[in-house]
């Protein structure tokens, strides 16, 4: 457990507790004792993304470009690292295995924090081995020591989210980086014994107004990454936090749960991830301002022209505001990429000698972030 | 002043698809909200004064698709935007689910996306069969006809149409590689289930009511859209009384997001008009239990009511929705851990149903389960023909509208091969017709291979046109004109000086009394040399030439009159 503490001061805060579980000492590759009929369980191995996800998430919270409506008091960082990435963060750090007892004395720490004041802001996020009975389960680094009984070592995810709204922070945010996929395991016993980090009740209070959960794909499917890269889901949240999520008003730039919520299939599109393969499931109850920009988001735009055909003739030209000089490029048959400042764009297309098209089309577009697509119309 | 923006979507796929609610929101060029969400049938389209300025404009479909378009509003300017659908499914038969729902991809046949594959090719084709039950009291099923219900099929989807009334229906499917399941349909007066192959042994049932509002709902819970579900949610609030599945769906959301204001009495009237509904039960309990943890009034009261109406949901049957069938079981567990005593209600309500959430496919939409038999879910998957074969009806040779026959010039093998035998010898002629009729070049290039790839998209439905020669020369028309128009619109709005210029010349006056034939024919009026073109050149008759310019028999030869009289002056 590595326990950043940002700001202790008094009021509220918001409260992250990170886990990334890459290395599993008893599955595939793994140092321990490996879990035998492994088959039955996926034939899961090693994995190198969620560390490296799990750091990508603490450093984006940390980021010197996001003022925190509710202050970052504290980020908890739980990582397991796999034997062929044992450096994920590239400086050296060592990090505590994150067994079931490990995440759970995180999370009751955690839990204790967020606890403590009504206008507090609980973060969590979990990434790691994931497999789908009745309900979704992620598995601890230590899932097989037991061999007879592996489940455990591993959590019931819906429950603990579940038992969430009991804590008093109002504003809630749950992400589960996961596979969903069901297994021979699940199949005959799809309601495996996986304890909830903590059981919901009848009779808790419901203390959450403001939620963001989102699963990282849907059920039955897989979440994906590369290898010794932040997943794509990672990624896309991330890409949320720096401003693809943001929506404008009055005058500054918000990031909200109700954007990232509302934006996350295409932030997962603008990272380069399958959505077909693996659709993220948000959630949310109201919108909740998370943090300002202290600068206007960054923005692509690509465009070209419509028809295809048309764009290796045009010289392609893009320009933001009248006192800026406009941009030009090359002739090429491909889609022109560029990095903009959200909101008007001035683009062209001209035709030199070229009977089939128009001799020069203009046309404004208004450029959103992450990224904007527009083909010119040069018919 | 203002402009106003007028919003229009061309789509295809009958009024079905015009029914598809989306939600439009439009953002000023400082990228703040011009106009909060709203929800707009495509149909319909949407009508929205603005001050002058430049706008973009989101529209979000209940799939997670969005198409966004930016316009610029001037003083007194009507500006109409067209946004193409027709993008988002592949074949028209399932352009409706697709639009709906998020694709659901096929993993053994990457980029078919809400196409699906075919029919055609997997085996599952051959042996796939359906069967109807009918819930009855005491929680018993029978097996009920296809008497009455229609279907239309093609290579890539079987659909049928249900009417469930007020009863629970359950659709199942089996094949010799397809294990059994059991598909629950809403009550509702009109019931789509779209069957379509996913791979090579397996199929994807997609249900869905005849309340777009309420499936584009679901499509938006499904993707996370929380502008687009809220203002459908708010939409179907308002007609709660005349549709309980819509209502229920409605429901479902607002438990989700905690909205207990909004569900107010709306859970109760659900539990008590609809007693048919185990749905409204569930909501009713579960908002009962939000209530208690929130400590509106009395807990242990809300804690009592949540029991009697989750016990009385299980009473009531299995709930329609897989939502319903979650919140049900969950709830009845938490009741279960939290009774001090034997309660044999709740245990008997939780020994009903947890079999069924045992054997839940939970990507479904409505509950759908694997078993022997509707009343008894079970884990084992089966496969085969059930030994009680009884009102068993194969998928691919069920009742459906009747097949026209085929054109005999059109061989019935291979699609591909077939479409490009067409497009070979077909192209060309096209290409000229429409270069005569655009005067262009390029733009007659594009738009034949436009119609073509339309042709390629509703192959299995044109193969069996009488003639789909005309069928794609009134395609390729359809097209053109769209083209002339867009074309005319953009150069009005972006060349003015141009088209002053243009008028200041009369090409006349450059009249050379040595004609060709063909330039005297570009002299004719438009719909003139286009009669003239299609008759004498494509060498269409008349009655052709009607269907493709869709105007009478006796129009065209009154143009063809016409322009024989205008070119015997020209030529004079």
């Amino acid at each position: 457990m590595t326990l950043t503490v940002l700001d202790s001061g008094p009021g509220p805060r918001t409260h992250a507790l990170v886990i990334g579980i890459g290395g599993y000492e008893h599955l595939k590759g793994g140092t321990g004792t490996p879990l035998p009929k492994l088959l039955q369980y996926g034939n899961l191995g090693q994995l190198t993304s969620p560390p490296r996800s799990a750091l990508a998430i603490s450093d984006a919270l940390q980021s010197q470009e996001l003022d925190w409506q509710v202050p970052l008091g504290t980020v908890d960082l739980l990582v397991s690292t796999a034997p062929e990435d044992p450096d994920p963060s590239g400086d050296g750090v060592t990090f505590e295995p994150a067994t079931r007892d490990a995440i759970q004395t995180a999370f009751d720490a955690w839990w204790d924090r967020c606890n403590a004041n009504e206008e507090n802001v609980a973060f969590c996020y979990i990434a790691g081995h994931g497999l789908e009975g009745s309900y979704p389960i992620v598995l601890a680094s230590d899932f097989g020591k037991s061999a007879g009984q592996p489940w455990p070592q591993a959590f019931d995810v819906n429950k603990t989210r579940g038992a969430l709204t009991a804590n008093k922070a109002q504003t809630q945010v749950f992400l589960v980086d996961a596979c969903r996929e069901v297994t021979t395991s699940n199949v005959e016993v799809p309601d495996a014994a996986a304890p909830p980090l903590r059981p919901p009740k009848l009779r808790q209070p419901d203390n959450c107004v403001y939620e963001l959960s989102i699963m990282a794909t849907s059920r039955t499917r897989k979440a994906y990454g590369k290898t010794k890269k932040p997943s794509y889901f990672a990624r896309a949240f991330v890409e949320g936090l720096h401003g693809g999520a943001a929506v404008k008003e009055d005058g500054e730039w918000w990031i909200t749960t109700g954007k990232l919520a509302d934006r996350f299939y295409r932030l997962m599109d603008f990272v380069g991830a399958d959505t077909h393969a693996q659709r993220p499931v948000p959630s949310v109850r109201r919108t909740f301002r998370l943090a300002r920009l202290r600068s206007a988001p960054p923005a692509k735009l690509q465009f070209a022209c419509r028809p295809d055909e048309a764009t290796r003739l045009a010289d392609l030209a893009w320009q933001q505001g009248t006192m800026n000089p406009e941009h030009r490029r090359q002739r090429s048959p491909e889609a022109w990429t560029v990095d903009v400042k959200p909101g008007i764009c001035y683009v062209s297309a001209t035709f030199t000698g070229q009977e089939k098209y128009r001799d020069c089309i203009n046309q404004d577009v208004i450029v959103e972030p992450p990224l904007t697509h527009e083909r010119v119309l040069v018919i | 002043m203002s402009g106003r923006l007028d919003l229009t979507f061309s789509y295809q796929g009958g009024p079905d698809a015009g029914r598809l609610p989306v939600v439009v929101d439009v953002v000023g060029a400082s990228l703040e909200a011009a106009v909060k969400p709203r929800l707009v049938q495509l149909a319909k389209g949407w009508r929205q004064d603005l001050e002058p300025g430049t706008y973009l404009v989101r529209v979000r479909f209940p799939s997670g698709e969005e198409i966004r378009q930016t316009c610029t509003v001037r003083d007194g300017d009507h500006i109409p935007i067209s946004v193409d659908v027709r993008g988002l499914a592949g074949r028209e038969s399932l352009e409706r689910s697709v639009a709906l729902r998020p694709v659901e991809d096929d993993e053994t046949t990457p980029g078919t996306k809400g196409a699906g594959t075919s029919f055609s090719a997997p085996q599952i084709a051959r042996d796939v069969w359906v069967r109807r039950w009918r819930g009855e009291a005491s929680r018993e099923w029978k097996q009920i006809d296809f008497d009455g219900i229609t279907a239309s099929r093609d290579d890539y989807a079987v659909r049928y149409r249900f009417a469930s009334g007020q009863q629970s229906n359950v659709l199942q499917l089996g094949g010799r590689s397809i294990a059994w399941r059991f598909v629950t349909l809403p009550a509702a007066p009109v019931v789509d289930v779209t069957v379509s192959p996913r791979g090579e042994n397996d199929l994807s049932v997609e249900v869905t009511t005849d309340s777009a509002e309420a499936e584009a709902l679901l499509g938006y819970l499904r993707t996370g859209a929380v502008e687009g579900a809220d203002v459908t949610a708010e939409s179907l609030l308002r007609q709660k009384r005349r549709d309980p599945i819509a209502a229920a769906i409605g429901g479902y959301y607002l438990l989700r997001t905690a909205n207990l204001d909004r569900l107010s009495a709306w859970g109760r009237n659900l539990s008590q008009w609809f007693p048919w509904l185990p749905d409204g039960a569930v909501i009713n309990g579960w908002q009962h239990i939000q209530l208690g943890r929130k400590h509106r009034g009395d807990p242990d009261r809300h804690f009592g009511a949540a029991r009697r109406q989750l016990i009385l949901a299980a009473q009531r049957g299995v709930p329609i929705y897989t939502e319903g069938l979650r919140l049900l079981v969950d709830g009845l567990r938490l009741l279960r851990e939290d009774a001090e005593a034997e309660d044999a209600e709740l245990d008997a309500a939780l020994t009903f149903i947890e079999p069924f959430t045992m054997a839940a496919d939970w990507l479904a939409a409505t509950v759908t389960y694997s078993g022997a038999d509707p009343a008894e879910p079970g884990l084992r998957l089966r496969y085969g023909i059930p030994e009680d074969r009884e009102r068993l009806v194969p998928l691919r040779a069920g009742p459906a509208a009747p097949r026209r026959p085929r054109a005999s010039e059109v061989p019935d093998n291979d699609s591909d091969a077939t479409l490009e035998a067409l497009y070979r010898e077909l192209g060309p002629d096209l290409v000229r017709y429409l270069r005569r009729m655009l005067q262009h070049n390029g733009l007659a290039e594009d738009i034949s291979q436009e119609a073509f790839l339309i042709l390629s998209r509703k192959w299995a439905e044109v193969r069996n046109h009488p003639n789909p020669r005309a069928w794609l020369y009134t395609v390729a028309r359809h097209l053109a004109i769209d083209t002339l128009r867009e074309r005319s619109r953009e150069y009005l709005r972006l060349e003015p000086l141009a088209q002053a210029a243009a008028k200041g010349g009369d090409p006349s006056d450059s009249y050379d009394i040595r004609l060709t034939v063909r330039e005297a024919i570009g002299k004719l009026p438009a719909r003139q040399r286009e009669a003239v073109w299609l008759f004498y050149f494509e060498r269409f008759k008349q009655n052709e030439i009607a269907a493709i310019m869709q105007v009478q028999r006796g129009t065209v030869g009154a143009l063809l009159s016409q322009a024989r009289d205008r070119l015997a002056e020209l030529a004079a």
